[in-house]
């Protein structure tokens, strides 16, 4: 492979993963809609709400800081930068070596911090109320995130993300206890992390138990679309992680052209099949209360923390 | 990662742990940060202008080269942050020096761009290649924004929620954006709270947090320690007779001993 068409796939993952970003949204709305009886809207209806609200003219309140007109961009970057460590198409990418899980997590980091002090800005008490409860729901699922890429890690004895799929992918079939009780953890913690039922409710709004969209709330116009589009590549991101942990067959190797619509296809049956089991939990599943959220996810830890003890033990 | 090489099974499966402690340390140093700077630096201005001026007196704004003082420190955790490598290699040439062994070979590729802890396939991170291309994407799309739609901006007031009567004092403090800390690792703490009823005239708000080792740990070792030193220093409070005594008492046992 040489470094021109590494960079290229690269390129092409990265703008793949933010194009198609709002569709994985679109799919999950069109589940729920489903299965909670009501007539589902378009699956584009997220590119519709974006295209919307980017013709707008922005609406800013007197106190904003420049943090606050500056962050919607942070966000995106960090996602599309994210969206770019992770395998989603092809492994062995060129950017990969420059960061591994652990920069990964601090990418989801630095984006939750800047959003959390682009809510304090305004100086409502919504926008401080969400950034608390975020800070609280990040430092709990931080951990737990951790504790399962390293359960990955250890099994592959690498961080770096495109190694440990490689690992897996090309591994002789064997069945991983450990790799079980990590993806239990991890979904509980994609839930916790991507403001989704039973930790917050993304549907909700104007309520006093909604965290993330507390933080959101002064935006407008572009700066929410960009926040939106951003909230729907960390989703992507984040069920492209768990592909690649957890189930990564059909994914190319990068150079290698003739696979990249074998990938593509068996990502798109993955993510509806993902897309469609989040719509469930998020049907069958109420929404905690805010202090429940500590227990749910010391559960996600405890469970990441089991699967890493018995990897220790079936191998000795 | 390198924890398969310790022989110890129950120090190898407990690594793992102290580096998802190290997470949760990382992740309340964050929240910390949140809140020292969103109290402090943003929102509404909580006192007005004329009266912070008037309050303040003397003091004015820090001058440049107070900031200079502290410039300087955070110029240095970010250069530090951003060449790793460079700093680490003379480092490792000490501890090889003092205990004989070091980093393994491969991680001695690291350069000043790469850090590469163990081996190149294993883990390696390049904060330069890293911050550079946060920058640009943010970059990016700041352009890509600006070029395909317009950057027109209303200014207005914020959202009410229905109460307009909002004052800056009703923001966020610092106790309250520490408040699900407290819920969460309340079991840990001894708090003492006293909240104001709503028609008590005097309305006062009182908070206490301490650590309850202190109470459980350290004060019985303390107290013990009192205790012991008073009882000594039962014999210690005499005259210069006593002390002879002492002297003549010890010379009287080690008499009997020696016979």
């Amino acid at each position: 492979m040489t470094t021109a068409t590494g960079i290229a796939f690269q390129l092409l993952q990265s703008i793949f993963v933010v194009l198609a970003a709002p569709l994985l949204a679109g799919w999950v709305n069109q589940c729920r809609a489903w299965l909670q009886n009501r007539t589902a809207p378009s699956l584009l209806l997220p590119y519709y709400t974006l295209a919307k609200l980017f013709s707008k003219d922005a609406v800013i309140a007197h106190d904003a800081s420049p943090l606050f007109r500056i962050t919607p961009y942070v966000l995106f970057g960090c996602m599309w930068l994210a969206a770019g460590i992770v395998p989603v198409l092809a492994t062995d990418l060129p950017f990969a070596p420059a960061a591994d899980i652990i920069a990964l997590v601090g990418v989801f980091a630095l984006a939750r911090v800047f959003s959390a002090l682009a809510a304090m800005d305004i100086g409502t008490s919504f926008g401080g109320l969400g950034a608390r409860r975020e800070m609280l729901i990040g430092f709990l699922a931080e951990p737990a995130m951790l504790m399962t890429l390293f359960t990955a890690a250890f099994i592959s004895g690498s961080t770096q993300l495109a190694t440990i799929v490689e690992t897996l992918a090309h591994r002789e079939f064997a069945i991983h206890p450990s790799l079980a009780f990590a993806a239990v953890a991890f979904a509980m913690v994609l839930l916790a992390e991507n403001a989704r039922i039973p930790i917050d409710n993304p549907a909700t709004h104007l309520e006093l138990t909604m965290v993330h969209e507390a933080m959101i709330l002064e935006y407008s116009a572009r700066h929410l679309a960009l926040i939106e589009w951003a909230v729907a590549i960390k989703l992507f991101a984040y069920f492209t992680i768990g592909i690649a942990l957890f189930m990564p067959w059909g994914i190319a190797q990068a150079g290698d052209w003739a696979a990249v619509p074998l990938a593509v296809a068996a990502l798109g049956a993955k993510l509806a099949l993902g897309g469609a089991a989040l719509a469930l939990v998020e049907t069958v599943l109420a929404k905690l209360r805010l202090f429940l959220a500590p227990e749910f996810l010391s559960t996600a830890f405890l469970l990441a923390v089991l699967g890493m003890l018995l990897h220790f033990l079936v191998r000795g | 990662m390198q924890a398969p090489l310790l022989a110890h099974g129950v120090i190898r499966s407990l690594l793992p742990l102290f580096a998802a402690t190290l997470a949760l340390a990382g992740a309340l140093t964050a929240m910390c940060f949140v809140k020292v700077y969103g109290v402090a630096f943003l929102g509404q201005v909580r006192t007005p202008r004329h009266a912070t001026h008037a309050a303040a007196g003397a003091t004015a704004d820090c001058s440049g080269a107070e900031r200079l003082g502290m410039a300087w420190l955070a110029a240095g955790c970010f250069v530090l942050g951003l060449f790793p490598a460079t700093f680490l290699l003379p480092l490792n040439r000490i501890c090889v020096a003092l205990l004989g062994s070091g980093l393994p070979e491969r991680a001695l590729e690291s350069s000043w761009l790469w850090l590469i802890p163990t081996a190149p396939e294993q883990a390696s991170y390049s904060p330069v290649i890293f911050l550079a291309v946060i920058v640009a994407v943010t970059g990016i799309t700041f352009l890509l924004v600006r070029r395909f739609y317009h950057g027109r901006v209303r200014h207005a007031d914020p959202w009410d929620c229905g109460y307009p009567e909002q004052t800056a004092r009703m923001q966020d403090t610092a106790d309250a954006f520490g408040q699900p800390i407290r819920h969460v690792f309340g079991p840990l703490y001894r708090m003492t709270r006293h909240l104001p009823a709503p028609d008590d005239a005097a309305p006062r708000y009182f908070l206490k947090i301490e650590d309850r080792h202190w109470y459980l740990l350290y004060l019985p070792i303390a107290r013990l320690t009192e205790f012991v030193s008073s009882r000594i220093g039962l014999l210690q409070r005499g005259r210069i007779s006593v002390y002879l005594l002492y002297s003549f008492l010890t010379l009287i046992a080690l008499l009997v001993f020696v016979r």
